[in-house]
């Protein structure tokens, strides 16, 4: 998804609270020199008018001479950060400084000039949501991660982001506000303290907190090929050096290597915790090479292991609708 | 917040405060001063520092010494006092960023007040500095890496980019005048006229060389230096050798005086006043008519006493009036009173009565010509002698017999007693004699080495006051030289608080000459852009309109008119700024953009990380009927970005036609 403000966005500009008082203090300079008829004063009130108005356009450009791409949505935890990763691009020749991004929540409407009496907007403008602190360099490009927290698990539209600036002078506030037509999705908060202990398919019995495997006291076993999304604490990196392929070492292991994750052995919990449980347990496992199926009324996920596998597991939970576990 | 930006605006309110030296009671900007090092001092050592209750009561405090110095707190200098002490507070306690951007920008409105006292071209200049840095501290808040500096030329830049707009502003926005602001008297000392005659005090003013204002001639005939007197105001009551005013001076207004415009002409002459502070409008012999430079300000001239101007309100400093004059006393008509009120006069000493009766008899006559005959005798004759530096005397008696030794004042007041003594209606006048021609002639400036004190005496068959100069007995050269020049000559001149002798000394003969020069060189410079500065009002926008046709421009046409200037030339400065923003060159760039988001108009999207290739199979995917026709266009366009074949400007339109030849149908 391209966002090219300089032809689909509108871009929106208002005085900040500094910027009305810079403006009445230019009124001021105005009618000071017409009751004085002091030409110096009326110098100076048109000097500041110009800066005034210079310093509008200024603004303006700041932001209008960038290029914006949503690069990546990130789901989260309930009450942990959420959020999207934006590519800021700068195509211009000068640098741009000072841009702030923000989710907008809800729909209100705060016009500027009442903005300026509302105590949030006296936070000085460096202590944004998120901004973009360092200047952009002319046709540089950085990555800025955006981010939300929800308290409640589900899927959820994402929220309209205001992207705004207030350089060079801090009398303007220049902002758009970009529209995603892309979903998020809250896993349920990772907590429970039961011990993972389903297992069906390998050899051995034990249980499982999770973690990382102790490989000291384990023998290798096999090379195998490197998944995407995999731990990267088993590839074997004199291996990558030799031959240019990521490869992992497998070990045998007493360790049991697959999990059943079955909603109907926890759900005595009530449903929250027991999503929660699973939450934990599937962000354990999915940092592992271990291999694990989900299985929740209505929905059974196959088994799979990694990172993308657990993703969409936690997906599931961040779906769930109670009445399916009725 | 950083440890910069603080000490950086700290700097900047001292600064401002710090010109308020001079124009106001030294202990407001001391105070201020003070304010600000206590806070800086606070940031590096640990001593306590008020918050916002301290704060407030020091402002409370401040508040009641400026009431207490001024009697008020609205009106110029003690809302200025008021500003000083009141930001130099804020500074105090700053506390974060918003306090960091309104201490700057405020400090703005102490240099406009500044701006109000002085518009000279330093003051111009340092407006912009001041301006500029102001700018820059702004900008410095708004920067995340403090560390490299202030952004001095980003600052300029926002100042050049805007000064188009101040540029048609200045020309065009009508100029109203309400003259509602003025200058209250000013505190600072300031050198004139205090409208007495104290023996001494003339001489007392002739050592300053400061300048007390500048007559503009304007073309005009100049009268020779001889007869150059600016009557300042009458003094009728004689105590002796000092002299005052009338009592009831104010109280001898004509009827209709308010309206003192011209009747019958005469020879215009325009006066700008330097430092202001005192009443008196001076004139030469004989007043037709005075006009200020705003109709407000016309119904404070009070005539008194003798065809003087006096105002109510002090004047401002570079307060401009007019005055027209005329030689002959023709058409004048003097009230009785004024004549037969100057005859008292205090009893004399025996030894000066007696020498009163010896004048008399010398004189053969009560007329008053060869009376003064008589005494010019007298006083070249008799070991009189001029001096700068004249002895303590307040005794008539004692200056006629002993001492023997005086300024302008001693022998002007001296001639009006004997005059008065001798039946023969007198006064003394103070004001200045002479002046010094500019540069280039085009005006005079007149200091207060010229003030001067002479003699009028009633002309009983003329019926008129005649001038009579008894410094011109003892001392011709002070009159054909004007004061400056006779001052400096006598050698006697200090430049700037520097004696003449002790610069003379140390830099050389001619340094005292190349210093006169070149002080006359930056006075015009100054008076040009001064002149400029006053004179560019309603009046002379109308005039500069009227030169290109359009005659009686209304104050809305040159409103309508600043603002539409306002508009074309920011749009102006938008148009560069858009220009410059892309960077050049790149076309294949800039239509391979193009084509994606023509693409994404109808519907497919490039992704974060596809090439052209991988776009350039899904779009041939999406749309079949183009397949051919894609597939060209991406590898032209990644040719002329990669490859190395040329690619000539035919190429470019067959691609351009190829993409505009790209059809698709929206989802």
């Amino acid at each position: 998804m391209g966002i090219n403000f300089q032809r689909t966005e509108r871009l929106y500009i208002l005085p900040t609270g500094h910027g009305y008082a810079v403006l009445g203090l230019n009124v001021i300079f105005i009618l000071v020199a017409a009751a004085s008829g002091n030409n110096a004063v009326y110098i100076l009130g048109f000097a500041m008018f110009g800066v005034y108005l210079l310093g509008m356009l200024a603004t303006h450009f700041n932001v209008r001479a960038l290029d914006l791409e949503l690069v990546d949505v990130n789901d989260g935890f309930a009450g942990e950060a959420a959020g999207v990763t934006i590519a800021f691009s700068n195509p211009s020749r000068k640098p741009r400084h000072l841009i702030g991004a923000r989710f907008r929540q809800g729909n209100r409407f705060r016009p500027g000039f009442l903005r300026a009496w509302l105590p949030k907007a006296a936070a000085a403008p460096l202590q944004a949501v998120e901004a973009l602190k360092q200047e952009l360099a002319p046709n540089a490009r950085t990555l800025v991660r955006i981010e939300l927290v929800k308290d409640d698990r589900g899927v959820y539209q994402l929220p309209r982001l205001e992207v705004s600036s207030v350089y060079p002078l801090g009398l303007f506030r220049c902002w758009t506000v970009l529209q995603f037509t892309s979903t998020f999705f809250i896993y349920p908060r990772r907590q429970g303290a039961l011990v993972m202990a389903t297992q069906e398919a390998g050899k051995g019995s034990g249980d499982f907190r999770g973690g990382q495997q102790d490989t000291q006291h384990e023998d290798f076993r096999e090379h195998k090929r490197y998944e995407t999304g995999e731990s990267q604490h088993h590839v074997d990196w004199k291996a990558f050096a030799r031959s240019g392929t990521m490869l992992t070492k497998r070990y045998e292991t007493s360790a049991p290597r697959h999990f059943i994750l079955d909603w109907n052995k926890i759900s005595h919990l009530g449903t929250e915790q027991a999503l929660s449980q699973l939450s934990l347990w599937i962000e354990e496992l999915r940092g592992t090479d271990m291999s694990f199926e989900m299985r929740l009324p209505g929905v059974a996920v196959q088994a799979g292991r990694g990172w993308n596998h657990g993703q969409s597991c936690l997906r599931e939970l961040a779906k769930f609708k109670v009445s399916e576990a009725a | 917040m950083s440890g910069i930006q603080q000490r950086l605006v700290y700097a900047l309110v001292i600064v401002n405060v710090c010109v308020h030296f001079g124009d106001l009671p030294t202990w407001i900007p001391t105070i201020g001063v003070l304010f600000v090092c206590w806070r800086w001092a606070a940031d590096l050592v640990r001593i306590p520092c008020p918050g916002r209750l301290g704060a407030a009561i020091f402002a409370a405090f401040c508040g009641a010494g400026i009431w207490a110095e001024f009697g008020r707190i609205i009106g110029d200098p003690a809302s200025t006092a008021l500003l000083v002490t009141m930001i130099a507070l804020k500074a105090l306690e700053i506390r974060g960023y918003r306090d960091l951007m309104i201490v700057t920008y405020m400090c703005l409105l102490l240099l406009m007040s500044k701006l109000l006292a002085s518009q000279s071209i330093a003051m111009m200049i340092f407006m912009f500095m001041d301006l500029v840095a102001v700018l820059a501290l702004m900008h410095l808040y708004h920067i995340p890496n403090v560390e490299r500096g202030l952004p001095w030329k980003r600052a300029l830049r926002l100042v050049g980019q805007a000064a188009p707009v101040l540029l048609v502003l200045f020309v065009l926005f009508p100029r109203f005048n309400f003259s509602l602001i003025r200058r209250g008297p000013d505190t600072s000392g300031a050198v004139g006229f205090s409208g007495q005659l104290r023996p001494g005090a003339v001489a007392q003013l002739a050592q300053s060389d400061k300048v007390a204002f500048r007559a503009f001639f304007k073309g005009h005939f100049v009268p020779p230096m001889s007869r150059l007197y600016w009557r300042g105001a009458v003094l009728s009551q004689n105590k002796g050798l000092e002299w005052d005013p009338a009592v009831n001076s104010f109280a001898a207004v004509r009827p209709g005086a308010e309206n003192t415009y011209p009747a019958g002409g005469g020879t215009p002459v325009e006066i700008i006043v330097e430092d202001g502070g005192a009443s008196w409008v001076f004139t030469m012999d004989w007043p037709a008519g005075v006009q200020m430079n705003s109709l407000l300000r016309q119904s404070d001239i009070h005539e008194s006493e003798g065809l003087t101007y006096a105002l109510r309100t002090p004047l401002q400093p570079w307060e401009t009036y007019r005055f027209y004059f005329e030689p002959s006393s023709q058409k004048l008509s003097w009230p009785l009173t004024e004549v037969s009120g100057s005859l008292s006069v205090a009893a004399p000493s025996a030894r000066v009565a007696e020498q009163i009766k010896e004048w008399r008899k010398l004189a053969k006559s009560d007329a008053a010509p060869e009376i003064l005959d008589v005494l010019r005798m007298h006083f070249s004759g008799q070991g009189f002698s001029y001096t700068l530096t004249p002895p303590e005397t307040e005794d008539l008696d004692e200056f006629l017999f002993t001492t023997k030794r005086g300024y302008c004042e001693h022998y002007a007041g001296a001639t009006a007693t004997i005059l008065r003594l001798m039946g023969i209606p007198a006064r003394v006048i103070v004001g200045y004699q002479g002046g010094s021609p500019s540069l280039i002639g085009d005006y005079l400036i007149v200091s207060q080495r010229d003030a001067h004190a002479w003699v009028e005496y009633w002309h009983k068959d003329r019926l008129a006051w005649i001038r009579v100069d008894p410094t011109s007995w003892v001392a011709e050269e002070r009159l054909n030289l004007g004061g400056q020049a006779y001052i400096e000559k006598q050698g006697a001149a200090g430049y700037g608080g520097f004696e003449a002798a002790w610069l003379k000394k140390v830099f050389g003969d001619q340094f005292l000459v190349w210093l006169s020069r070149s002080r006359l060189l930056a006075d015009q410079a100054e008076i040009a852009w001064i002149t400029f500065m006053l004179r560019y009002d309603f009046t002379y926008q109308r005039e500069l309109f009227a030169k290109f046709g359009w005659r009686r421009i209304s104050a809305f046409s040159l409103f309508m008119l600043a603002l539409s200037g306002v508009i074309v030339s920011l749009l102006a400065v938008a148009w560069v700024m858009w220009r410059r923003r892309r960077p050049p060159g790149d076309r294949a760039l800039r239509l391979y953009q193009e084509l994606c988001q023509r693409l994404a108009q109808s519907g497919l999207e490039r992704q974060y990380t596809e090439g052209p290739l991988d776009l350039a199979f899904r779009a041939a995917a999406r749309w079949p009927e183009h397949a051919e026709r894609l597939q060209a266009v991406f590898n032209q366009l990644i040719n002329v970005r990669y490859g190395t074949a040329p690619f000539g400007e035919r190429e470019w339109a067959l691609i351009r036609r190829d993409i505009s030849r790209l059809k698709f149908d929206k989802p």
